[in-house]
């Protein structure tokens, strides 16, 4: 499984990626990008997470991850607040199906 | 709880008011573009802007001590002055390619393409002739020719994609590689923003960047205004206190603004103004100064002080964790996690403490005794930083520590009242033995 995580510059998502990356199987890559890139990156991954800051453009992330074939949500702010790794690798495997 | 449930909702409800359409204004392409085109040449300034440190550190007629602080950078100071009026008193050239590709990239077509005619519209649409002197004259090229290159930009690439999209272009066989057909299928729509723009320009003589600055100018200048820095700095941390990013969603509107500001401060500086009288308090507005020095210091940082003293547990663990990027003041792990975010207790003193120390450093910034931003370090650079950093003035250190104060005797009365119920909910959950649910 590959998880794209999208918040505004990608810095505070890449605090939860390191905590997610301890639920992550071997094969799994979870990686963070500010939403301005999404268009250039998201090919590479399976499944994108928002962060509630940003969840304002979910709208426009769901059009470009649509187009992409790509399943997209927002990040619980519990979750994403206290840096749940387990949490939002589970909901990425359940956006996933 | 149920009258503080409404009052969150009464909150909620109005940032969501100021949210809905600040968050369409996000959606329109040609907003999204200016915003991604303004980010995309934040590189330009922000390296730009580092010569113009060095240049401070190693010029006599800045400061007030009459000696350069490093003297052997003296006979240099004027070739690093040099780089800041070809980066950013450039800047209007540099963001017509990249706003002109942001919008490429929203509008769908090639960005290459795009991004070079909209230089070359910038270009003809504002230089009419050669000067007295033989040489172009590249005030337009500047932050005053910001609101122009806009322009520019959007409405060539604009025509093109219509021109592309209408199919209303030289076309060649299929045999051609797609590259060379591409340069071939430009053809038409660059030439007729071409002859828009010089019919304009040089046939009709109108130089629409004196005329702009000489209607915007005092309202642009007029602008930067302790009233302005308050309200918007408002507006900023109520949508935070709903959990939307302030400074995506609305700080960023002021950008344009911000950039010409640091470009006046700069341009000021690079010929001779002291730090302390240069003219702009909110220079960079938008992106970093002033905001970045006062702001977390006061709404974020007195809070993880707080849990970590705190007699909850999960507070403790959770301050302690919060604080390294609150350093760099990304806040979103104590926003969301304790959380200030849609807390009753708390939402008060969040964006009471952010609001009234930008106001307080405002007010501190606009006297002589504090140096004012000519450089843009990098937002996530660490306030006690970044000030120095900005606006070559080490005094702006101690800044950091007056929002924290003026933070902190904000947040003290409500912080009490939230510790203590968060106090009894533990204690209750203990004894229902319902651990876990954290």
């Amino acid at each position: 499984m590959k998880v794209l995580l999208i918040c505004a510059a990608g810095m505070s998502t890449s605090l939860l990626v390191n905590n997610m990356k301890k639920f992550a199987d071997a094969q799994d890559v979870v990686e963070a990008f500010p939403v301005a890139q999404l268009e250039s990156v998201i090919d590479n991954y399976d499944v994108v997470l928002v962060g509630p800051q940003i969840r304002y453009k979910l709208k426009d992330i769901k059009k470009i991850a649509d187009a992409h074939n790509k399943p997209a949500d927002v990040i619980d702010m519990a979750v994403y607040g206290q840096m749940k790794g387990k949490e939002a690798m589970q909901m990425a495997k359940k956006l996933l199906g | 709880m149920n009258e503080k449930k409404s009052f969150i909702e009464k909150i909620s409800d109005f940032a969501n008011v100021i949210a809905g359409p600040l968050a369409k204004l996000g959606e329109i392409p040609a907003v999204a573009a200016i915003q991604n085109g303004m980010v995309g040449a934040l590189p330009v300034i922000i390296v730009g802007s580092l010569f113009l440190v060095v240049y401070v550190l190693g010029s006599p007629s800045v400061g007030n001590s009459g000696s350069a602080l490093l003297p052997f950078l003296e006979p240099f100071a004027d070739k690093f002055a040099w780089m800041n009026s070809i980066t950013l008193s450039f800047l209007a050239l540099y963001c017509s390619v990249s706003i002109s590709e942001s919008y490429a990239e929203k509008l769908d077509v090639d960005t290459k393409s795009a991004g070079l005619l909209g230089l070359a519209s910038f270009i003809i649409f504002t230089i009419g002739g050669l000067d007295e002197a033989g040489g172009i004259a590249v005030t337009a090229f500047s932050a005053s020719g910001l609101f122009v290159c806009i322009l520019t930009s959007l409405i060539s690439v604009k025509i093109y994609a219509l021109f592309i999209k209408k199919g209303f272009t030289i076309k060649m066989p299929d045999s051609v590689p797609p590259n060379i057909g591409n340069s071939f299928a430009s053809l038409v729509p660059y030439a007729v923003c071409f002859s828009i723009c010089w019919v304009i320009r040089t046939l009709l003589g109108f130089d629409m960047v004196s005329w702009l600055m000489g209607v915007l100018s005092p309202l642009i200048s007029g602008a930067d205004n302790i009233f302005v820095a308050i309200s918007a700095k408002f507006v900023g941390m109520l949508l935070w206190s709903v959990g939307l990013h302030g400074e995506n969603m609305w700080t960023t509107l002021f950008t344009p603004f911000g950039t010409i500001w640091l470009e006046e401060n700069a341009a000021a500086l690079a010929s001779g103004t002291s730090i302390y009288n240069l003219p702009h308090v909110l220079a960079a507005f938008g992106n970093t100064g002033l905001d970045r020095l006062m702001v977390w210091p006061a709404a974020a940082w007195p809070v993880i002080f707080l849990m970590m003293r705190s007699k909850v547990q999960y507070h403790r663990t959770l301050g302690i964790a919060c604080l390294p990027p609150a350093i760099f003041t990304i806040v979103e792990p104590v926003v969301f996690g304790l959380p200030l975010a849609l807390n009753p207790y708390l939402l008060i003193p969040f964006i009471l403490s952010g609001t009234v120390s930008f106001g307080v450093g405002y007010v501190l910034l606009s006297t002589p005794f504090f140096g004012k931003f000519f450089a843009a370090p990098p937002w996530a650079t660490p306030p006690f930083v970044l000030g120095p950093l900005g606006t070559g003035d080490i005094k702006t250190a101690f800044l950091p520590i007056v929002a924290f104060v003026i933070g902190l005797v904000i947040y003290l009365p409500f912080w009490k009242n939230y510790e203590k119920s968060c106090l009894e909910q533990e204690q209750e959950n203990e004894a229902l033995e319902s651990v876990g649910k954290r």
